[in-house]
């Protein structure tokens, strides 16, 4: 299977994360830990405090990883990721 | 027997690997004393095996409360104490106990006792 498509069914939370690009310019910057995942939403656990960071807005990049990854392709629960997400 | 298509057979392969990541995730979280994350780990796991109908490995159901489903951690969360033939947990959340029996374990240990000869 590709990289990203693994990436993108597979487990998220526990994973670093940075924001490259965003409609929102408040949060380009934003990186740490995926700590949660809902629907819609990804929470990004960094240094200060917690962060809600819509999907659909966004574009992350996983420097473990060594990928990018627009944010409007996993908009998804969590559980339907692994089959829904093409 | 279920038959699964090769297809859905990668899926799952996805799914349980997905099941053992977050499983240590909730330990780690518990570790720190954080049991809502724990727990909300442990709803995740448990989701992702009901939608691929892949029954829970019994290292992992042994870690959580067969009644509220909350992540259990033996000295701080719980009580785990033996009794004749099986395991009890005592979730300090709910307030119930779970039993693990171990039947097969003794089962397995007379055959051999019987199978010695008596000198």
């Amino acid at each position: 299977m590709d990289k990203i498509k693994r990436l993108m069914k597979g487990e998220l939370i526990g994973l670093k994360v940075s924001v490259v690009h965003s409609k929102d310019p408040s949060l380009v910057g934003v990186d740490g830990k995926i700590v949660d995942e809902t629907k819609k939403l990804l929470i990004i656990e960094s240094k200060k405090n917690e962060k809600k960071v819509a999907k659909s807005i966004c574009e992350f990049e996983f420097p473990e990883k060594k990928c990018k990854l627009s944010g409007t392709r996993i908009v998804c629960r969590p559980e339907d990721r692994i089959k829904k997400v093409r | 027997m279920v038959y699964r298509r090769k297809q859905e057979s990668e899926l799952i392969e996805i799914a349980i690997s997905r099941i053992d990541r977050l499983f240590s995730l909730a330990d780690e979280a518990a570790l720190e004393h954080n049991f809502e994350r724990a727990n909300r780990y442990v709803e995740l796991a448990r989701k992702i095996a009901m939608k691929y109908q892949y029954p829970l490995p019994s290292k992992y159901k042994r870690r959580i409360c067969k009644h509220c489903y909350n992540y259990t951690l033996p000295g701080v969360n719980g009580r785990v104490r033996t009794r004749k033939g099986y395991v009890s947990v005592y979730c300090s959340s709910c307030g119930k106990h779970s039993r693990f029996p171990f039947f097969k374990e003794i089962k397995a240990r007379r055959k051999k006792l019987d199978s010695k000869p008596i000198i």
